[in-house]
């Protein structure tokens, strides 16, 4: 009898044994340094943001005008080119952050990427929307105050 | 009488030419066949002073102004709160329909209020000190009348004018010529409308409004009959966004009144200057 316990417990410490070092693995998976990796590698790769990221305008269909600011940063110091949908705005030499001031006129929503110089391939965007207070209208609209 | 025939004739004409121009719908533009609507929202702080002797503006809320408009349009059926827009009188929204609506003009039939009405007993009550010149004469009921507008675009012009009856829906019982030009600036995200009026008040409009009786007559007001009138009027008028709900508004108005406006014994002002600055909320 006490043998066929002992033999029971020697199982399972066994089986406690062989799972435990999967355990530990299972929790180093989802520790903080984990995450942390995670993060620095979006951090690693390039931003592009604008501010404001909306321009409204009075009615649908009509330019909206605003100055926008947009920020970009990457952890390579590279040649790198600011693009407003095709057309390429700007660009900068050995640099690794910079800001635009651009003033924005359009009437639909602008995307704005960041590409290296001599690369076709998109490191970041971000869009600009464009928003109104009233919808277009198959009626003309006419003002009169008093 | 024979004026109220020739208005009910022309409407008959008006309504022949809507159903000719639905016919030919393959060759002349007719009017869209979308359907659109918006609720707004309105407060504003305003000046707006009425030409009635010794009616002066008191209290906040003679300078204030909530109002709910609506603007609604379904196949050439159209509700628009075009005149006074952002002040506080909804039943100033016209409902019309487009009989004609080409790129460049129109012709439109409608109805709206064109002159508001007013009750002395309840001037008199808001005010400090009394008015004998409105004391016990007779309430004057809104200018409600039906029209015909022709209007011309051009790029950002626009000039109308509308010939309107006020016998067959108001006791204001008489008729008007209204036209108005407005020039729209686009200046970055502000529109900017410069506008000029004319309007011409037949002697009976006036009369309604400005007349008196010879039963309201006393001695601080004479029986008066009072003639035709011409109102001419100067506003810029800008609007600006705030956000996709909300947009800011200001505009001033000029107006002056004919002689024929100061000879009633209830009018004592001939210039009157209307300011409004406000917001807007459109659902």
């Amino acid at each position: 009898m006490y043998f066929k316990v002992s033999k029971v417990l020697t199982g399972l410490t066994l089986l406690l044994l062989y799972f435990i070092p999967y355990s530990v693995n299972a929790v180093q998976e989802k520790s903080p340094s984990s995450g942390l990796n995670s993060v620095l590698k979006l951090t690693l790769s390039p931003v592009l943001t604008a501010q404001p990221t909306s321009c409204i305008t009075l009615h649908q269909g009509r330019e909206c005008f605003t100055n926008i600011t947009i920020h970009w940063q990457s952890i390579d110091v590279d040649d790198y080119c600011l693009f407003q949908e095709k057309k390429k705005l700007r660009c900068w030499n050995n640099s690794r952050s910079n800001i635009a001031s651009i003033t924005f006129e359009s009437s639909e929503n602008i995307t704005f990427y960041l590409m290296k110089r001599d690369s076709d391939t998109v490191l970041a965007e971000t869009t600009i929307t464009v928003g109104w207070v009233h919808k277009a209208t198959p009626r003309k609209r006419r003002w009169r105050l008093f | 009488m024979l004026f109220k025939k020739l208005i009910v004739l022309i409407f008959l004409l008006s309504a022949n030419l809507a159903l000719a121009n639905e016919k030919e719908s393959t060759t002349t533009q007719t009017p869209d066949s979308d359907f659109s609507w918006q609720f707004m929202i309105n407060m504003a702080a305003v000046y707006d002073p009425v030409f009635l002797k010794d009616v002066e503006l008191n209290g906040i809320d003679d300078f204030l102004a909530f109002s709910l408009s609506l603007d609604l349009y379904y196949k050439g059926f159209y509700i628009q709160s075009s005149q006074r827009r952002l002040g506080s009188q909804f039943y100033s929204s016209e409902i019309g329909y487009q009989l004609i609506n080409k790129d460049d003009w129109a012709i439109d039939i409608l109805t709206k209020s064109y002159i508001s009405g007013y009750s002395p007993k309840y001037l008199i009550e808001d005010q400090d000190k009394p008015i004998p010149t409105l004391d016990g004469l007779n309430d004057r009921d809104s200018g409600n009348g039906i029209a015909i507008r022709y209007s011309r675009f051009i790029d950002n012009d626009l000039f109308s004018v509308e010939f309107a009856s006020l016998g067959v829906l108001s006791r204001a019982d008489g008729w008007l010529i209204d036209s108005f030009y407005s020039h729209l600036i686009q200046y970055r995200n502000w529109d900017i409308y410069l506008g000029g009026g004319a309007t011409f008040y037949s002697s009976r409009v006036i009369d309604y409004y400005l007349g008196v009786d010879l039963e309201e007559a006393n001695e601080y007001r004479p029986e008066h009959q009072a003639d035709g009138a011409m109102r001419l009027q100067a506003e810029i008028f800008a609007q600006h966004p705030i956000s996709e709900n909300w947009s800011f508004s200001a505009g001033i108005t000029q107006n002056y009144y004919s002689n024929s406006v100061l000879d009633s014994p209830l009018a004592d002002k001939q210039y009157i200057t209307q300011i409004l600055i406000g917001v807007m909320y459109v659902f």
